[in-house]
């Protein structure tokens, strides 16, 4: 508050009226500038927060597609890896079924020249084209069963019960033979040759040895032994209770078959003998010539 | 040797029993005279222990001696020059490196006849 010390009011009024209209003036201006102002900086306050806002939600977003993005290429790279594993397997697999073909073609080329040889060697021996096609479609037949049981050991074991079985049910019933012997599993080759040889053994006894009477009988035995420093197989096939025998008087297939290529092929020794109680087959073979997983 | 003998000797090298009969057979029927081996080593031994072995037939898959049939091949050329090499087996035909310079391959099954004149042709060119 001032003193006024106005001598003369009366004067000064219509100034101080104009003055005071002015001031009233000039205050609202100022009082709708700052409110202005006020108003601004609240715009520029919203705005602010808006922008920022939105540079948030923007960094957000990208944050969002950059880990997508992330995800998918880590993704696609193990497609990728998985896909050249399972290239190179089904490569590996195309090989191994290559392989495969390969061996399977050379066994049955083997097979076939076996074959070959049996038809061969029975149309030597033969007495006449009747008899012939009889031992020949007996010899296939033993030979395939034959294959049975070597297909059973995948193909690179023939089991020897397994294949003694098949022999016994080809040429009588089970009663007429008794078989004893451990487990064991002759290679391919060997087994092969070992069941045309009981085939033949079976065919002798049926039509003149002891199954061709009821009362007679085979014995089949083996054994594992020690002899001369090796392990060798011993294998024994007698006919005991048939008809008393005669040796052959022609080597067939059958004696050919186990005195020559037996002998020869497994490195052992045979020897079929007919004593009047019955034909009895005894063979020796080195373990390692015969066993699966060496021929 | 100047003259073709009348039974030439065939060392025929088999490893299966019956397959071996039977080859060792058609040839004897065509007149030859056999010598059975069932291994290589087997016949190497024939070899250093006779020198009238007019012709080698061979099979490849022997696993009971030390070398296939192949290698037998290449050695026996090596070692008997004038012995021609005939090499059968069922494994399909030999790779690049397989045989010896004029031995012959005849796979398996093989029809006999073709077996005969293929060796007959052998023991006439080697005399």
């Amino acid at each position: 508050m001032y003193t006024s010390t106005i001598s003369n009011s009366a004067a000064n009024e219509p100034r101080l009226t104009a003055l005071e209209a002015e001031n009233a003036r000039l205050r609202a201006l100022l009082g709708h500038a700052r409110r202005q102002t006020v108003m601004i900086a609240q715009r520029h306050e919203r705005l602010g927060r808006f922008f920022l806002a939105e540079r948030d939600a923007n960094r957000a977003a990208a944050d969002r597609v950059a880990a997508e993005n992330l995800r998918i290429r880590r993704e696609a790279e193990r497609a990728a890896e998985v896909y050249e594993l399972d290239l190179d397997e089904l490569k590996e697999t195309e090989a191994r079924q290559t392989l495969l073909m390969q061996e399977l073609s050379h066994r049955v080329k083997n097979t076939l020249a076996m074959v070959q040889a049996i038809a061969a060697q029975t149309l030597r021996n033969a007495v006449s084209l009747d008899a012939a096609a009889e031992a020949l479609g007996a010899r296939l037949a033993a030979l395939a069963q034959a294959h049975d049981v070597l297909i059973q050991g995948s193909w690179s074991s023939v089991d020897l019960h397994g294949l003694v079985e098949g022999t016994i049910a080809l040429h009588g019933d089970g009663e007429r033979f008794r078989v004893t012997g451990p487990n064991l599993t002759l290679g391919p080759r060997p087994g092969l040759t070992f069941a045309l040889m009981l085939h033949e053994l079976g065919t002798n006894a049926a039509k003149y040895g002891a199954l061709s009477t009821a009362s007679g009988h085979v014995a089949i035995e083996w054994d594992v032994e020690e002899y001369g420093g090796e392990a060798q197989l011993r294998f024994r096939w007698e006919e005991r209770g048939g008809p008393p025998v005669a040796p052959p008087t022609r080597s067939g297939f059958g004696s050919r078959l186990i005195e020559r290529s037996l002998v020869q092929g497994f490195g052992g020794s045979v020897s079929l003998t007919y004593p009047e109680t019955g034909a009895i087959l005894a063979l020796r073979a080195p373990l390692s010539a015969v066993l699966a997983g060496t021929g | 040797m100047t003259d073709t003998p009348e039974q030439p000797v065939v060392l025929l090298v088999e490893d299966d029993g019956l397959l071996l009969m039977e080859a060792s057979d058609t040839l004897a029927d065509a007149g030859f005279t056999v010598v059975e081996a069932t291994h290589a080593d087997k016949a190497l031994k024939v070899l250093e222990n006779r020198d009238d072995v007019g012709v080698l037939m061979t099979d490849v898959d022997m696993p009971q001696g030390s070398m296939d049939g192949f290698a037998l091949a290449r050695l026996v050329a090596d070692r008997w020059p004038r012995i021609p090499v005939l090499v059968v087996s069922g494994m399909g035909m030999p790779g690049p490196n397989d045989m010896p310079d004029g031995a012959r391959f005849i796979p398996k099954p093989y029809e006999p006849t073709t077996l005969v004149r293929t060796l007959r042709a052998f023991v006439r060119r080697a005399a």
